[in-house]
Formats: structure tokens, C-alpha cells, sequence
């Protein structure tokens, strides 16, 4: 079943004849509870894609539809409160907030949306990501490897059914690497949750079970 | 070859030129902030310069020293004397009054003549014993249209209807009006003398007087004084002359200008630091890259030393410019090139230090920028909570606070820059609202204590103020009665005071000095003796001993060149009641801190001064009206009818005096109110220049935040709360800090005012919070629609 849908996807800059296509006609389909990999060279488009699976940016022509939502119909407050009820964020410089420390920027997205947090969830989170010693310090003084997983906790911790990340192995070094596509691949399993990762690294990609190339802006290959 | 020693200012030069091409925002901020501060406190600086010019101007060539009472023989020992520069002789022949004004017929020597301010003199001086030189406005009131050569009668004293001829008409239009003044010529004054010995005022201009000090000249003329025969007691000095001769600013001048420019410069230290500060703490990672080439703490400080200094230039010669032109504006008259460039240089040089000081800080900060860590470094990266904090909810409220608290000392400064903006509002409209002409009148013996309407006893001179007063009171009994008699009217309140002359025995060094001195009614001693700091408020003690009793000790000081402490004697000359000169020991005998409305120098009892000069002694009557009455109009009225032929009697309404103290006033505190507005608008620079920054260094972190979630309204809410963290604290300082001071600021001003009807300005600090308020809305909405313009994405992948 699907649970993401993009039809003719385009994403352009400027004008012709100076045009950039980003985008250039995506069109494709995710089954819910998968775990998809997106590769491709730098510029191909593969970034411009997840933002606009994630919402975080507007196509120029094309649909994305999510849980049999088209996205592009909502207002941005409406598209904000879905994304944070159904997407979770994990970015490659993990982008956390320096004022709040592990546990507050775990809750972040369900504080923000009113909501308490289910203990039980949120202790298997927070133990399958190692985080029990460090849920209360300060996010500065968490290394890299686990500046990550906080922010995979956070994209985990409303049960979001899609989870985005974009190369979330990229400032990390191999054994945190690996450490990190364990987590998603658990999250994957154990809590059934969609996962589309970006990622450069082919031996990382053949962990998903569906890789999708991205050259100049189309769908080279879909595996 | 010692490589530490290159001269490497060229690419230090370049560098700073590069970041201040890179900064235009701070640029703006930094040189607005410069130049206001530097225009304000130099206009402040030369506008107190050039009203001292002008006085200065007004007494440079005005006598040194009066001497009472000399004769031919000593004036001409006078100009024998090579010690002085000129001597003057002046004789009062006579005075009449008119429905018109005062005539004075006067016998001036030519020293004299020539000495007159502001007049142009057609024609010769009277030499002969049937000429004259009359003035213009004599002429005019007369109705004469004669010109000089021709021949006027005039009736001198008992000298009657003698015919002279005009030799000369002096154009006396700026002098006072209602005072016409004719001069007659020495073979006159001696007719008129009748062969008795001419005892005249001499006016004594010293030699070379500006080579000496105040204290040297007065030690010089009373030695030429005694050299001649003169005694110390004949000699009284000229005190706006030594006032104003050889000190360009007064102690009390000078500490304004320490007060108000050290504030205004302190306000503006904090701007140039907060915006130096977060321009250095957003360039750190430039700064870390230029130590990993190579470049030495050193050079780094002396980059943003070299921008801060080129801002102060920029700023600090606009601001001239600009003081320049208000300076000049203000006093045109007062404009003097040697002081203006002296002020200017003093003013440069404090505002260089002031930058230089607040620039020092965040070029350390540029300076210790380490190679490794400044790659990392963030102005908002840090955190100031602990290592190990609780959860707690994340709300917006929550993130705002956060938000401010993350880095104190910018949050500090900026509410502390708005801060003082709201304390001196604050300050001024204390003043405002309290220290107001109704309140000022109503609570000092000078104003209205008691009524609605003063007579005053006026003189255009003072040699004659004490015969009218003292000899031809026209506040008498007949007077009294014929007020009493007007409906409406409750009461006559008096205030005595007698006119002359003081000069210190024992060890009271003091020459002769004209004075004041005032009394006080029975009813008034509770009031006086409230105020007193030491000796005596016993009326009846002090009617027997002649008893003084100083207010201010300390300005008796600066007007007379004395001290008075109790126990002190002084030597009064006043005109007595049989037209007599009369001499009367004075005995310091109570000494008040200037309160309770009795702010005059010297006080007596009302009963001393009339033992001592056998006459009423009244100085003005306030009239006191039924508080109830509605025929205001028609008492005034009354009275304008019963003075219109008295020349002698000045009718001062209160009503009438309240507007014109008011627009004094307003003037003064409008001053505050400008400053406080400067403050206001540094406050606002710092507040822009501090938003922008965050919004700059802050944009990927609100990005963050609305992509895991945080909506629009949301952010809207965060960023409000922020603005009124802000505008809370600057609030509170206001009033925590503010109030007291305004309370303190108008004590300083008028404590008996404070003390009695003090309110506190309530709706300023509403009106102070309203406009912060519409500040920090409005720059919400600008940030908001900043952010709007520019896609969550684009803000998340910005590198802060």
C-alpha cells in the first residue's frame, strides 16, 4: 500500500534559457513500512526531492501526496501541523536546538503540538538509541554520533508514519555510521514506520530495501 | 632579521576596511549613535559657552568698583593714580515720577558718558552750566521734537524753570523703560549744590585689569582705595563683573555638563559595545580563519579597533558639524571660535575614549578567537544553562525565554540602554508634573504663599530704591485701606526687606557689598525655624539682637566671597527712616538649608528691620482673595485703577506669573524630555541592531523549529514574547529605578515642593511602556515578514 505519491514532480530556478531543472518529472511510489534509500551525485536533485516529499518545499508543477493527502492543497499552518503529526526530520548537521537540552528536543515536536509523550514509546526510543545516560544534558555536549540520534529520537518520538533523512551518515565517521542505519533499520522493524533516506554511500543504500537513483532531476533507476 | 617587527598596518588597514564595507548595518548604527551623542553634548557644551560669552561681553568693560561718597580732590587722586584705567563720577541730582516713568537728572563725568552701554551719543557732552544731553525717549515722552542747539526748560530740584541748551541726545532705546535720564554738566551740579561739598559715586576701571585674578584686582583697588584715602567701608566691588571675568564655566556648569555627558556617552558606550560585541561574536569563525593564516591576537584587535575608530571619526565629525550649527543657532551672539574649537577638542577626545573603552572588550573577544574553536563558534551555539537541566515543557512562551537568557549580557545591555531612556523620561515628567510654576509660587516667599495679586516696590536704580523704600514707602496705610475696601479682597499679607550695604567685622573679611535683606512676620517663624540647620529661629531673640539669619550659606559664599557661620558680625549701611545713612551691627544667628519657601539670602525679623530703619520697610503685599470669589477680574481691575499713577508699585498677578514661569520652565524640562529622547532613540538603535542579529544568526534555528513543527502562529508568539521580555524588564527598571530618581531629581530642584505635593508620574511610565511596546510589535511583524519571504528549507540548510 502507498503511503507516498509524487506525480510529474518538477522543481525549477530562473527563467529560460538560464533554467535550472532540480526537478524534472518525479513521479513515484512508496509502500507503507518501507525503508527507501535515495541515491545519486551531488545536483542531482535528490535533496530537492525529500523537501518536497517532506513539505518543506513548493514544487513548481507536479503533486506529492502523503497518507492519501495531497500536501500542496494545505495552507502552511495546516501543512506545518501535518508535518509534524506524520513526518519526522532527520537532517545531515543534525540541527538541534542549542537551548534545550536531549530530553526537551526529543519532545520538541509533540510539546510544540500539545501533546505528553507516551512513556513506554519513549523509553524504548530513547534506550534503542543509547540515550538513557544523556537525556538531560545539554545537546553541546553530546558528540556527533549522538547529536544524531537525538535527532532521530526527536523524528521518531510522535510516531510520525513517514520519516525523512537526509544523509544522516554524512558528518559521521563509519562506526557511528553504521551505528546510525542500525537505529533506522530498528525503527524500521520495530516500529513500522516508513523511512526515505538520502544518501551517498551505495554500501549504505543497499541496506534499504528499495533504492531509487536520481540523475539530473529524473528517476535513472528504481531498484 | 627581527620578523615580529614588519610593518604589516597595510594589511591590517585593508582587512578593517573589508569588514566595515561588510557591516553596513552596524556601520549605520555605530556613527548614528556617535554622532548623536557628540552633537547633543557639544550643542549642550557651546550653548552654556556662549550664554557666559554674552554675560561676559555684557561686564568686560564695566567698572571694577564702586566708591560711595568721594569728593573732587579724591576723584582727581583717582586719576593721578596710574594704577587705574579710567574713573568715573556720577552725582544723583534728582528724581521725579510721572504717570509716564521716572525721570533721573543725573551729573556724569565724561568717563562715564563714554562708559554708557548700548547708546549713541549725537553731539558734545554739557560743559557749560546751561547745557544738557537728554535722552531720546525724554524727548519722546515729553512730546518735544527738539533737536540738538535747541532750548528746553527743565526744573531741577529746587532749581526751577531754568532754560538749557541740548548739546547732544543720547539714544537710549535699549535701555529700561519708563526711566528717562538727563545730563547735566559739572558748573550745573555745582549750582545746584549750592557751594556744600559734592560728594559723588566714583566708578573705578582698573589698568591691564585682565592680567589679574578675580582676588588680585579686588586686593589692587582696595589698596588704590586706601592709598587715596579711602575707606574699605566706601567700597563696594562690581560682583557680575568678577563673576563673569576669568572663568569661562561656573563649577555648577561643569558638573551639568559631567552629569548629562557622562550619561548621554554612557548610553552611547553601550550601543557602540552591544553592536561591536555581536558583530565580533558573528565574525569569530572570519577571525579563527585569519589566526590559522597566521594572523597574531594583536593584529585582530587592532582590526576591530581600526573599525572602531574609523566609525568615531565618521560619527564623531558629523556630530561637530551638527553641534557647530545648533551651537551658533542657538547664540549667535555668544559665538566665540577659541572656546568653540577648545569644547570641541575636549568633547572629540572624551567621545574617542568612550568608543575606544567600549571597543576594547569585543576586540579581545576577536583577539582570543582560537584557530580550532572559532570553526565551531556560533554566537548562539552556547548555551548558558547548566551541563545536566530537568525537563520541562517547550512552549513558545518557554523558547522565548529561553532565547533572552541564552545570552545575558546582550540582554542586559539592551534593556538597560532602553532602561535608561525610560529612568530619565521618568526624570523629566517627575519634573514636569511636580516642579511646576503653580507649585513654585505657591510655596516660595518670592512667588504667591499667601494671594493672588503682589504689589512690589520697584526702582529702576538702586540709590534710589532705598529712598522710596525706606523714605517714600508708597505701600502705606492709605493704600492698605483703600485694597482692604475692595470687594472681594480678605487680606493684605506684607513682606518687609531693606536695602544697603554689608561689610564683614572681626573675622569676616569682606568688603562692602550692596544687599538685600528680607524679613519674616511672627506667623512665619514656625516655617523658619523648621528649616533651620543650626542657631535660632526665636523671634523675639532675634528682633532684640539684631539677629541674621542666612539662607544657603554656601551661595553667600559664591555671591559674597563669604561663609557665614554663627556668631559672625556685619556691618549694615541702609538708609534710615530721617534720611540718614545708619550703621547697624548684624549678629549671624540661625543658618537654614534653604527650605520651606524661604530661599532669600539674609532674613531678619520684620520688627528688627523696622527698629532699624524707623520705617515700615514694606517690600510688597501679597493680596489675599476669597477663595470662593468669582470677580477675580473685577479685583483686578480695581487695583490696575488704583496703581495706574504710581510708578513706584509694580502689580504682579498670580495667574499672569504662573504662565510665565511655566514657559521658563518648560523650556528646561523640554531640555530633559530632548534627552531623553536621544536615550530613546540610542535604546531603539540598540534594540534594531540586537533584533537584526538574532533574526540573522537565529533564521536556521527558526527553521529548525518549524520544521519539526513549530507553526507559523507559534512562531509569531515566541518572537512577541521575546519583545516583551524586553519591554517587561526595561519597564521595570524604569519604575523600579526611575521613580525614585525622578522623587530625588525633584527634591534636588525644590524640596520644599517634593516633600509637600510630590506625585508620582503614573501615566508616563504607561505611556513609556505603550511605545516600547509598539517598538517591539512592530519589529515582530518585520521579522515575521522577513521570515515569511524566505522558504522553511532555505532557512534550515542557512549557515548561521
Amino acid at each position: 500500500m502507498s503511503i507516498v505519491e509524487t506525480r510529474n514532480l518538477k522543481k525549477h530556478y530562473g527563467k529560460e534559457p538560464n533554467i535550472t531543472k532540480a526537478l524534472d518529472g518525479v513521479s513515484l511510489s512508496i509502500n507503507k513500512g518501507s525503508f527507501t534509500a535515495i541515491v545519486g551525485t551531488s545536483g542531482s536533485g535528490k535533496t530537492t526531492l525529500l523537501n518536497m516529499l517532506g513539505g518543506l518545499d513548493v514544487p513548481t508543477e507536479g503533486t506529492v501526496t502523503i497518507a492519501e493527502r495531497q500536501i500542496q492543497s494545505m495552507s502552511d499552518e495546516q501543512l506545518t501541523i501535518f508535518r509534524r503529526r506524520n513526518i519526522g526530520f532527520v537532517f545531515q548537521s543534525y540541527n538541534l536546538v542549542p537551548i534545550l537540552n536531549v530530553y526537551e528536543n526529543i519532545m520538541l515536536p509533540l510539546d510544540l503540538d500539545g501533546n505528553g509523550p507516551d512513556k513506554g514509546y519513549m523509553e524504548k526510543i530513547v534506550d534503542l538509541l543509547g540515550l538513557s545516560e544523556k537525556i538531560y544534558n545539554m545537546v553541546n555536549q553530546l558528540s556527533g554520533g549522538q547529536q544524531q540520534r537525538v535527532a532521530i529520537a526527536r523524528a521518531l518520538t510522535g510516531k510520525p508514519a513517514i520519516l525523512l533523512a537526509d544523509e544522516p551518515t554524512g558528518n559521521l565517521d563509519s562506526k557511528s555510521s553504521e551505528n546510525v542505519m542500525e537505529i533506522l533499520k530498528q525503527a524500521n522493524l520495530t516500529f513500522g514506520q516508513t523511512i526515505i533516506m538520502i544518501t551517498h554511500n551505495e554500501v549504505l543504500a543497499q541496506m534499504a530495501d528499495t533504492v531509487i537513483r536520481i540523475e539530473d532531476g529524473r528517476i535513472a533507476e528504481s531498484r | 632579521m627581527d620578523y615580529t617587527k614588519n610593518n604589516n598596518n597595510g594589511v591590517v588597514y585593508k582587512l578593517a576596511k573589508r569588514g566595515l564595507k561588510s557591516n553596513k548595518g552596524r556601520n549605520i548604527a555605530a556613527v548614528i549613535t556617535i554622532a548623536l551623542s557628540v552633537w547633543v553634548v557639544l550643542s549642550l557644551v557651546l550653548s552654556v559657552l556662549s550664554v557666559n560669552q554674552i554675560n561676559y561681553d555684557l561686564v568686560k568693560d564695566t567698572y571694577q568698583a564702586i566708591i560711595r561718597d568721594v569728593d573732587d580732590e579724591e576723584i582727581r587722586g583717582f586719576e593721578g593714580d596710574s594704577r587705574l584705567y579710567k574713573v568715573g563720577a556720577a552725582y544723583y541730582l534728582d528724581y521725579t515720577q510721572t504717570s509716564d516713568g521716572d525721570i533721573f537728572y543725573m551729573y556724569y563725568n565724561d568717563a562715564m558718558i563714554e562708559a554708557l552701554a548700548n547708546v549713541v551719543i549725537e553731539g558734545v557732552y554739557p560743559k557749560n552750566e546751561d547745557e544738557i544731553l537728554v535722552s531720546q525717549s525724554y524727548l519722546d515722552m515729553t512730546g518735544q521734537n527738539a533737536n540738538i542747539g535747541d532750548l528746553i526748560e527743565i526744573s531741577v530740584g529746587e532749581i526751577e524753570q531754568s532754560v538749557f541748551k541740548i548739546t547732544g541726545v543720547v539714544d537710549d532705546t535699549a535701555w529700561q523703560d519708563n526711566m528717562f535720564y538727563l545730563f547735566f554738566s559739572k558748573p550745573f551740579l555745582e549750582r545746584f549744590v549750592g557751594g556744600d561739598t559734592i560728594e559723588y559715586t566714583s566708578y573705578l576701571w582698573l589698568e591691564n585689569v585682565h592680567n589679574f585674578t578675580a582676588d588680585e584686582a579686588q586686593q589692587l583697588l582696595t589698596q588704590v582705595c586706601e592709598d587715596n584715602g579711602i575707606e574699605a567701608e566706601q567700597i563696594s566691588f562690581n560682583s557680575p563683573y568678577f563673576h563673569y571675568i576669568g572663568k569661562s564655566l561656573s563649577s555648577s556648569d561643569l558638573l551639568s555638563f559631567l552629569l548629562i555627558g557622562g550619561l548621554i556617552l554612557f548610553a552611547a558606550a553601550i550601543v557602540v559595545y552591544t553592536v561591536f560585541y555581536i558583530s565580533v561574536g558573528n565574525k569569530i569563525r572570519e577571525y579563527g580563519q585569519l589566526r590559522t593564516l597566521g594572523a597574531t591576537k594583536k593584529q585582530i584587535k587592532r582590526i576591530v579597533s581600526y573599525e572602531g575608530m574609523t566609525l568615531t571619526v565618521i560619527g564623531g565629525a558629523a556630530g561637530v558639524l551638527l553641534g557647530w550649527i545648533v551651537g551658533y543657532a542657538l547664540r549667535p551672539d555668544g559665538w566665540n571660535w577659541v572656546s568653540t574649537l577648545w569644547a570641541t577638542l575636549a568633547v572629540v577626545v572624551f567621545v574617542l575614549i568612550v568608543v575606544w573603552v567600549s571597543v576594547r572588550t569585543p576586540a579581545k573577544l576577536g583577539g582570543s578567537a582560537s584557530p580550532i574553536e572559532a570553526g565551531r563558534y556560533s554566537a548562539y551555539t552556547k548555551s548558558t544553562r547548566k551541563a545536566k537541566t530537568k525537563y520541562k515543557k517547550s512552549s513558545p512562551l518557554r523558547i522565548a525565554v529561553l532565547n533572552v537568557v541564552r545570552s545575558p549580557k546582550k540582554a542586559v545591555l539592551t534593556i538597560l540602554s532602553l532602561g535608561l531612556c525610560g529612568v530619565l523620561f521618568i526624570c523629566a515628567m517627575s519634573l514636569d508634573k511636580n516642579i511646576t510654576a503653580k507649585n513654585i509660587l505657591r510655596s516660595s516667599s518670592s512667588g504667591f504663599l499667601y494671594g493672588e495679586y503682589k504689589l512690589e516696590v520697584i526702582s529702576g536704580e538702586n540709590n534710589t530704591f532705598s529712598e522710596v523704600q525706606q523714605l517714600n514707602n508708597p505701600l502705606n496705610e492709605e493704600l492698605r485701606q483703600q485694597i482692604l475696601a475692595i470687594n472681594g479682597v480678605e487680606g493684605i499679607h506684607e513682606w518687609k526687606a531693606i536695602h544697603g550695604t554689608i561689610a564683614g567685622t572681626g573675622q569676616v573679611a569682606m568688603s562692602n557689598q550692596t544687599v538685600n535683606i528680607y524679613g519674616y512676620a511672627p506667623q512665619d517663624e514656625e516655617k523658619l525655624t523648621n528649616a533651620l540647620i543650626k542657631g535660632t529661629g526665636d523671634y523675639e531673640e532675634l528682633s532684640q539682637n539684631n539677629g541674621l539669619i542666612v539662607c544657603s550659606p554656601g551661595t553667600a559664599k559664591d555671591i559674597y566671597g563669604w561663609e557665614p557661620q554663627l556668631g559672625d558680625t556685619i556691618r549694615l549701611t541702609t538708609l534710615a527712616g530721617n534720611g540718614e545713612y545708619i550703621e547697624t551691627m548684624l549678629t549671624v544667628m540661625g543658618i537654614t538649608d534653604n527650605t520651606d519657601g524661604f530661599s532669600e539670602i539674609f532674613r531678619m525679623t520684620d520688627s528688627a528691620l523696622q527698629k532699624i530703619t524707623g520705617t515700615a520697610c514694606s517690600d510688597s503685599w501679597e493680596i489675599v482673595i476669597a477663595s470662593s470669589n468669582d470677580s477675580a477680574a473685577e479685583i483686578e481691575q480695581h487695583l490696575t485703577t488704583l496703581l495706574q499713577d504710581n510708578p513706584y508699585i509694580q502689580l504682579q498677578t498670580f495667574s499672569a506669573t504662573v504662565e510665565e514661569r511655566q514657559a521658563e520652565l518648560d523650556t528646561g524640562w523640554g531640555m530633559i524630555f530632548i534627552l531623553a529622547l536621544l536615550l530613546g532613540v540610542f535604546g531603539i538603535v540598540n534594540l534594531i541592531n540586537t533584533n537584526s542579529t538574532n533574526m540573522f544568526t537565529r533564521i536556521q534555528e527558526i527553521g529548525i523549529l518549524q520544521a519539526v513543527g513549530m507553526t507559523g502562529k507559534q512562531m509569531r508568539i515566541s518572537l512577541m514574547s521575546e519583545g516583551l521580555i524586553n519591554t517587561f524588564a526595561a519597564t521595570l527598571i524604569t519604575v523600579a529605578v526611575g521613580f525614585p530618581f525622578g522623587y530625588m531629581a525633584c527634591f534636588l530642584v525644590n524640596e520644599t515642593i517634593t516633600t509637600t505635593v510630590y506625585s508620582i508620574p503614573w501615566q508616563a511610565a504607561l505611556l513609556y511602556f505603550s511605545a516600547l511596546l509598539i517598538a517591539q510589535l512592530l519589529l515582530t511583524v518585520y521579522d515575521v515578514w522577513t521570515l515569511s519571504k524566505i522558504p522553511v528549507i532555505e532557512r534550515v540548510n542557512v549557515a548561521a
